[in-house]
């Protein structure tokens, strides 16, 4: 059976960036796996894609904004972002369209977003332990 | 015998998380398996709050979810960060923050993430229980 | 192999697509809470007898949810009816549990 021994998760996340709890449940939970060394992927999918989207400014609103916790996810060894092909069609948004270094404030080297498809989701959740769902 | 790690992420009443994941502990426990952990998250940590008042014709969750682990002693931890800006905050915590009085049923551990990580590796399994 | 559970009472939302889409050979379906109400539905049940494209997989009803509901007699048969203790078993005869929504 496959991977009964792997120590991957997967964590996925379909909200809006202004949804109350799950967007910073989810990036506190996968932070958490990280600093504990277990390998973690994100996946955002449907309205999680719209997490990723630049030019975003909460302080327009006097809210956070979790487009700039991004940014950390480097420190914490997370250099790519698994983001669902479909859900970007269907806003009509490209990869020119995601978090750029500028929105991350980070001089390093900028977070990597990757299109994934559902076959590909479908090996990623194959091969880990567990997966999230926020 | 397996372990399931069982996370809890909805409050009593308002979905029915709670109810169905209450269900799947017992059904654990009956099956003879073991819970390893169960880990209340988001609005889940209102299952341990000492301060809920059921609507009248309904079960009392958070004293049931109670009896469940003293009966079976198991560990059920409450996540800090979820609980604090819920208000569900025990004696410790009420008296740091200068709160009126602490709201945890006994038996209900508040503490961390690292609590669902240690969890995650494990546990048999992980179920988990939403909104 | 992986069970999935879906609690949503209908199947036309984006996490269901793609919870379907990334089914693999050997995962199942388990309909619990308001979940049991997409066994009603017409394009679910036909999802279910798979097709050309897509394969057809084993889906399980939490037989408490259905009866709470009044809709344990209206639901076709590829829906398997299940309790909780087969739940748990299900939980062991596959990898891990995937909670969509």
């Amino acid at each position: 059976m496959a991977n009964l021994k792997s120590d991957k998760v997967v964590f996925m996340s379909s909200t809006s960036p202004w949804s109350p709890s799950d967007p910073s449940a989810c990036m506190d939970s996968l932070l958490t796996f990280a600093v504990f060394d277990i390998p973690a992927t994100l996946v955002l999918h449907g309205e999680g894609v719209l997490q990723v989207v630049k030019n975003q400014n909460g302080s327009i609103l006097g809210l956070k904004t979790l487009a700039k916790t991004f940014g950390a996810l480097g420190l914490y060894g997370i250099d790519e972002v698994m983001v669902e092909a479909r859900a970007l069609q269907h806003y009509g948004l490209s990869m020119h369209d995601l978090l750029d270094a500028a929105d991350m404030e980070t001089a390093d080297q900028p977070l990597r977003f990757t299109s994934i498809t559902p076959a590909q989701l479908a090996s990623l959740i194959a091969d880990s332990k567990a997966v999230f769902n926020f | 015998m397996s372990s399931f790690a069982i996370i809890v992420r909805g409050a009593p009443y308002t979905s029915q998380a709670s109810l169905s994941a209450y269900r799947f502990a017992n059904a654990v426990l009956e099956s003879g398996h073991s819970v390893y952990r169960l880990f209340f998250y988001q609005d889940g940590v209102y299952n341990a709050s000492a301060q809920i008042v059921p609507p009248q014709d309904e079960m009392h969750l958070p004293k049931a979810w109670q009896q469940l682990i003293a009966t079976h002693e198991l560990d059920a931890v409450v996540c800090v960060a979820s609980a604090l800006k819920r208000g569900v905050v025990d004696d410790k915590e009420a008296a740091r923050y200068e709160l009126a009085c602490g709201s945890v049923l006994p038996g209900f551990v508040i503490s961390g993430l690292g609590q669902l990580v240690d969890a995650t590796i494990t546990a048999d399994r992980v179920v988990t229980f939403s909104p | 192999m992986t069970l999935h559970t879906w609690n949503k009472a209908r199947t036309s939302h984006p996490s269901f697509e793609l919870c379907r889409t990334s089914m693999a050979p050997g995962d199942a379906l388990l309909l619990l809470e308001d979940g049991v109400y997409s066994a009603l539905e017409l394009a679910f049940v036909q999802l279910l007898q798979g097709s050309e494209q897509d394969s057809a997989y084993p889906c399980y009803a939490l037989a408490a949810d259905l009866a709470a509901r009044g809709i344990s007699a209206k639901i076709p048969n590829s829906v398997n009816v299940v309790d909780y203790m087969d739940f748990v078993a299900l939980c062991l005869q596959h990898d891990r549990v995937v909670n969509w929504a």
